[in-house]
C-alpha cells in the first residue's frame, strides 16, 4: 500500500527525468537550442566537436539533455549515446535546403537504431527567422515524417534565436513521455 | 602421462583488481553515471574513476572503458577533471576516433575562468598526440601563451614542443616558435621564461 502512494504522490509531484538526444547535422542550432532551453539566452557558440549535457528542468520533468556534435566526423559516434534515450530532439536549419537530403538520410539512419526503438521523436524546424525558410509541412515531406509508423512524432517550427517553439516543443515532449510512462 | 590435478584458482586480492570482470563492471557503472547530475553523483564518480586509475596503475587494460570515460567528461569537479583527463591522455592514441569527442569539453575548460582549469585542459589536449586532432591544439596554445596567468603560459610553452612532436609544419605555420621565442625573452616570469627557453632549444634540435 505504501508503494502505491510514494508512486503516486511522487508522479503528481516528483520529478521525473529522461534522457534526450539533440541531434541534427552541423550548424542546424543544437547548441544554440540547448543553452537556449537551459538559461533562456542566446549564448554564442561554436561548432561542437564532441558533446554538450545539460540539464533542463521543465514540466516536472528533469530532462537530461545531451547535444551531440553534427559533423560528419562526429556522426558515427552518435551511437555511443544511443542506450537509455527516451527521445531524440531532432534539429534542422529549415533554410539550408541544399542539405535536406543528408538530415533526411541521417534521421531514418537513427530511427533505424534498435536502442532508439522505443524513443519519441521531436523535430525542430529550425531558423525560421531567416528568409527562405521551409515552413513545417515542407520539412514533414523532406523528411519523410509521415512514414513513421511505430512511433510518437511531432514538428514544431522553431527560432532559437528569438526563442519560438521551443517550449512549445517540449510542452508536447513532456506529455508524450507522461503518456508513455503511465 | 597422467593429467595433472587442476591448480587451485589464485584468489584474488580485495586490493588487487580481478581483470576484465572489473573492467566490464566499472563500464557498467560509468555508463549509469554519465552525465547524472543527482546530488551525490561526483561522489560516485570519484569513487568510480579512482578504482579505474588504480587499475591502470596496478597494468590492467581498462582502455576498454574508453568511451564511457569520455561521456564522463562532463563535470565541473576539478579533481574528476585530472582523473578524467589523466586517463585520456594515457589511452587516446588507442582510440584516436573516440579521442575527438573530448575535445568539446577541453576547449571549454581552456576559457575556464580558473588559470589552474585553464592550464589542466591546456595540458590534456597537448597530452592526446593524436595527429589528427592537431587542428584543435593550434588556438588554445596560441591562447595559452598570451594567457594572464603564468602557470598557463608555461603550460602553453610546453604544450608547443609537444605540438612540433607530433606535427612540426602545424606548429611551424601558426608561427608559435616565434611566440616562443618572444616569451623567452620579455616574459615577466622566471619560470615562464625558462620554459619558453628550454623548449625553443628542443625545437631547434628538432
Amino acid at each position: 500500500m505504501g508503494i502505491v502512494f510514494t508512486r503516486l504522490f511522487s508522479s503528481v509531484f516528483g520529478n521525473r527525468e529522461a534522457r534526450i538526444l539533440v541531434l541534427g547535422l552541423d550548424n542546424a542550432g543544437k547548441t544554440t537550442i540547448l543553452y537556449r532551453l537551459q538559461m533562456g539566452e542566446v549564448v554564442s557558440t561554436i561548432p561542437t566537436i564532441g558533446f554538450n549535457v545539460e540539464t533542463v528542468q521543465y514540466n516536472n520533468i528533469k530532462f537530461q539533455v545531451w547535444d551531440l556534435g553534427g559533423q560528419t566526423s562526429i556522426r558515427p559516434y552518435w551511437r555511443c549515446y544511443f542506450p537509455n534515450t527516451q527521445a531524440i530532439i531532432y534539429v534542422v536549419d529549415s533554410s539550408d535546403t541544399d542539405r535536406l537530403v543528408t538530415a533526411k538520410e541521417e534521421f531514418h539512419a537513427i530511427l533505424e537504431e534498435d536502442e532508439l526503438k522505443g524513443a519519441v521523436v521531436l523535430v525542430y524546424a529550425n531558423k525560421q527567422d531567416l528568409p527562405g525558410a521551409l515552413d513545417d509541412a515542407a520539412i514533414t515531406e523532406s523528411l519523410e515524417l509521415h512514414k513513421i509508423k511505430s512511433r510518437q512524432w511531432a514538428i514544431f517550427k522553431t527560432s532559437a534565436i528569438k526563442g519560438e517553439g521551443l517550449f512549445e516543443g517540449l510542452d508536447w515532449l513532456s506529455n508524450a513521455l507522461k503518456s508513455k510512462s503511465s | 602421462m597422467a593429467p595433472t590435478a587442476p591448480t587451485a584458482a589464485k584468489s584474488a586480492s580485495p586490493s588487487q583488481p580481478s581483470g576484465k570482470s572489473e573492467v566490464a563492471d566499472l563500464k557498467q557503472q560509468l555508463r549509469q553515471l554519465a552525465g547524472s547530475r543527482a546530488p551525490d553523483a561526483d561522489d560516485q564518480r570519484r569513487d568510480v574513476f579512482k578504482r579505474v586509475i588504480s587499475c591502470m596503475t596496478a597494468g590492467i587494460d581498462v582502455s576498454a572503458a574508453f568511451g564511457e570515460m569520455v561521456l564522463c567528461s562532463a563535470t565541473s569537479d576539478v579533481v574528476l577533471k585530472k582523473m578524467c583527463y589523466l586517463y585520456v591522455g594515457v589511452h587516446a592514441r588507442n582510440h584516436p576516433d573516440l579521442a575527438l569527442l573530448t575535445i568539446n569539453f577541453l576547449q571549454r575548460d581552456c576559457h575556464d575562468q580558473d588559470p589552474t582549469i585553464r592550464g589542466l585542459a591546456l595540458r590534456s589536449l597537448c597530452s592526446l598526440r593524436v595527429p589528427n586532432l592537431v587542428e584543435y591544439l593550434v588556438s588554445p596554445l596560441a591562447t595559452g601563451l598570451k594567457d594572464p596567468s603564468a602557470y598557463v603560459r608555461m603550460i602553453a610553452a610546453v604544450g608547443a614542443a609537444k605540438l612540433y612532436h607530433i606535427s612540426a609544419t602545424a606548429c611551424l605555420d601558426a608561427d608559435l616558435p616565434a611566440a616562443l621565442k618572444a616569451l623567452m625573452l620579455s616574459d615577466p616570469d622566471a619560470q615562464v621564461s625558462c620554459h619558453s627557453t628550454n623548449n625553443v632549444v628542443i625545437i631547434m634540435q628538432l
